[in-house]
């Protein structure tokens, strides 16, 4: 599991940004408009659609490839998916998007404790 | 993927994959691009490193001369290699099997220029098989490929096709980051 400070923050602020901006842009353009489920469902690919230029441009150089672009995909797909789904403005963007990158971490660096190092081989 | 961020991530696992490089082992490095990873192999080997774009190898000049051991550098396609067959003791590759245009027909060259019981070890990103990051990568990929590396390939499965016998696999982020270590 990754212990190293600089990768551990820069985790928690990537996918906090990313979540944030797409909870921001699917609120937006849709906040609940389509009903629920059309708007989930355009949220989680709008926010998706979002996140990849934002990881490959500002978080590829100095976070590192999949360690971000797998979270941070996650992150743009369910802020994208609240946006998509509810009409959030002003502090619950935030709250909404800040929340989603940091629980998207942690459950990542969960299921990557319990994936890592040394796998069963079948042949 | 010379970027600072992923070659510092990358670098304790680098580090713990070139560690297996042997002195007494005639070695080849594939793909050695502007020759990042020289900087993660122990010191005293006996390495020839290939990469197919000569721009690569001018800009890895340098690095090579400044490794603490016996390296050479040339430009080689791993489909075309031009070494004897069973030439080398080791072969390492390091972000390579992503982007060989046939993955399998590359391995198979890289066995046949492995002395019989030779190993190969292999730091690579590959696809998923955890939802929702395997629909993610099929989805990216071809778009991915048009720039360079393919984002859902089964490295794992190709080693085994090309006819080696994989001896160890360690996850190092999720199962898209991986060692792979096999045996001739």
């Amino acid at each position: 599991m990754e212990k190293r400070l600089y990768f551990i923050i820069g985790d928690l602020v990537a996918n906090a940004l990313v979540a944030t901006v797409a909870v921001a842009l699917t609120a937006w353009l849709i906040g609940g408009a389509w009903g629920m489920l059309p708007g989930m469902l355009v949220g989680m690919i709008l926010g998706m659609a979002i996140a990849l230029p934002l990881t490959l441009a500002l978080l590829f150089p100095i976070l590192g490839v999949m360690e971000v672009m797998a979270p941070c995909m996650l992150s743009g797909m369910l802020g994208g998916m609240w946006g998509g789904m509810w009409p959030l403005a002003g502090v619950a963007i935030y709250q909404w998007g800040i929340g989603t990158g940091i629980a998207v971490v942690v459950i990542i660096y969960a299921v990557n404790a319990a994936m890592s190092g040394r796998q069963t081989l079948t042949n | 993927m010379s970027a600072y961020g992923p070659e510092w991530r990358w670098r304790p696992a680098k580090l713990q994959l070139f560690e297996r490089m042997r002195a007494d082992a005639k070695i080849l490095f594939l793909a050695l691009g502007t020759g990042l990873d020289i900087a993660c192999f122990p010191p005293g080997r006996n390495i020839t490193a290939i990469d197919i774009s000569p721009k690569m190898v001018e800009l890895a000049k340098d690095r090579v001369a400044a490794y603490d051991g016996n390296m050479t550098a040339q430009v080689m396609d791993v489909h075309a290699m031009t070494f004897p067959e069973a030439s080398f003791d080791q072969v390492f590759t390091s972000c390579t099997f992503c982007s060989v245009p046939n993955p399998v027909a590359g391995l198979i060259a890289l066995r046949q220029v492995l002395n019989p019981g030779g190993e190969l070890h292999m730091f690579e990103h590959t696809g998923s098989r955890l939802f929702p990051f395997n629909v993610m990568m099929k989805l990216m990929s071809p778009l991915a490929s048009r720039f360079g590396p393919e984002l859902d390939r089964d490295t794992v499965t190709n080693v085994r096709a090309a006819g080696f016998r994989v001896t160890e696999v360690n996850h190092v982020f999720l199962d898209t980051v991986k060692t792979i270590h096999a045996v001739k």
